[in-house]
Formats: structure tokens, sequence, C-alpha cells
């Protein structure tokens, strides 16, 4: 009997999730959309491993002739391939998100991504001068 | 007369080499427009490969980088003087 059980669990596998929120919200709106996002992976028993609020950016071109949005990226773990379709009919059904885009991570990616959160790569070293310059 | 065709100086040319074999990247991440600033023209196209001198494997991931960004707005589909 375990081994049969143990051949039904499926392994684990790392996801991302860009999205971007509109600027119509207000700094706490924007939060508690991020948070109910969180919530639907955390009942889904995912592995949040990372929830990073990027703030108001400006956007390469419009989305609903809006020029800047709420940049949020999620980071998790499952094994439930189908908590993507839901976690994305979320995304489609909150009129509030304006664009998503969800990623398998391969092994270099979970392995670069854990870099990336240390801060070990220019990103951090790029984000210094701006946070002086808006403190400024 | 003759014509003869100019020497091609060999040192002037430097053979291509893919950077990401040579730097060991093994991930392109498409949330860093600074970085895939360097496969794509002021208009926001993708380079080729014999411009970049990316191997296909790795031409491949920065296609697929840049599309990703394009999509979530942090590089355009479409501009004029980018750089």
């Amino acid at each position: 009997m375990h081994l049969i059980f143990k051949t039904i669990v499926k392994p684990m596998k790392n996801y991302e999730t860009v999205f971007i929120l509109t600027p119509v919200l207000s700094e706490d709106q924007a939060k508690d959309t991020v948070e109910k996002f969180v919530k639907v992976l955390t009942k889904a028993k995912a592995n949040v491993i990372n929830v990073e609020k990027w703030g108001l950016k400006k956007m390469a071109y419009p989305i609903q002739n809006k020029s800047t949005g709420f940049y949020n990226l999620l980071e998790f773990a499952t094994a439930d391939n189908t908590l993507i379709n839901t976690l994305e009919t979320e995304f489609r059904r909150d009129e509030s998100v304006m664009r998503f885009l969800t990623t398998a991570l391969n092994k270099h990616a979970v392995i670069y991504n854990e870099r990336r959160r240390k801060g070990e790569f220019n990103r951090t070293k790029k984000q210094a001068p701006r946070r002086e310059a808006t403190a400024a | 007369m003759t014509l003869v065709n100019e020497s091609v100086k060999r040192a002037e040319i430097k053979p291509k080499y893919c950077r990401f074999k040579k730097n060991g990247i093994k991930y392109i991440d498409y949330k860093d427009p600074d970085f895939l600033l360097k496969f794509i023209n002021e208009q926001g196209k993708i380079l080729p490969r014999r411009l970049t001198g990316n191997s296909w494997k790795y031409q491949n991931r920065v296609a697929q980088a840049v599309k990703r960004a394009r999509h979530v707005a942090i590089l355009p589909y479409l501009a004029d003087q980018m750089k």
C-alpha cells in the first residue's frame, strides 16, 4: 500500500506570476487584492515562497488607456497542476487586474530566483539609487 | 592592370561567441529589462543571431524572454527611439 501511495504523490513544481493592477486603486486596495490572490494559493496548500510588490511602475505601452500600474510578483510551489487554472480564472474575474503572466520555473530559474531574492544581482544595486532619489 | 582583392586583416575580425555559454548564464530573466535591452534594436525588435552571436539554444531563450517581457509591458512591442 505504501508503495502505491508513493507513486501517486506528485512532485512539487515551482511557478511565478507577474500581474499588473490598475493605478485607479489606492495603495491599500492594491495590497488587499494581492493578499486575496495569496489567499487563493494558501487555501490550495501551495507553498508561497515570495511576494514582491514593485509598486506603481510606468508601463512600456498603455494598457486599458493607462500608462502606469501596480506590478506584483508571486513565487510559489505546488504539486497541484489545476491550481494554475483556478488562479488564472481569479485573475480574469477581477477587473482590477490588467495583465498577468504565469510561468513554470525550471531548475536554473529556481536557482536564479533564489539568488535574486538574496539581492545578488544588479537589480538591487540599481534599486538603491532609485530609492535615494525618491527620498531626496 | 591587375585587380586584386584587398587582403582581409584577420586580426580585426573578432570571432563571434555566445555570451551565455562563455559566462555560464543558464537562465534569462524576463523581468530584467536592462539586460534584455542588449538583444533588441531601438525599434524594439529582437536582434538576429548573426549580430548577437548567441547559440541557437540561448537565442531561443532570449526571444522567449523578450516576448514575455512585452506581454507584461516591461518592454514595448514597438518603439521609435528606445536607446
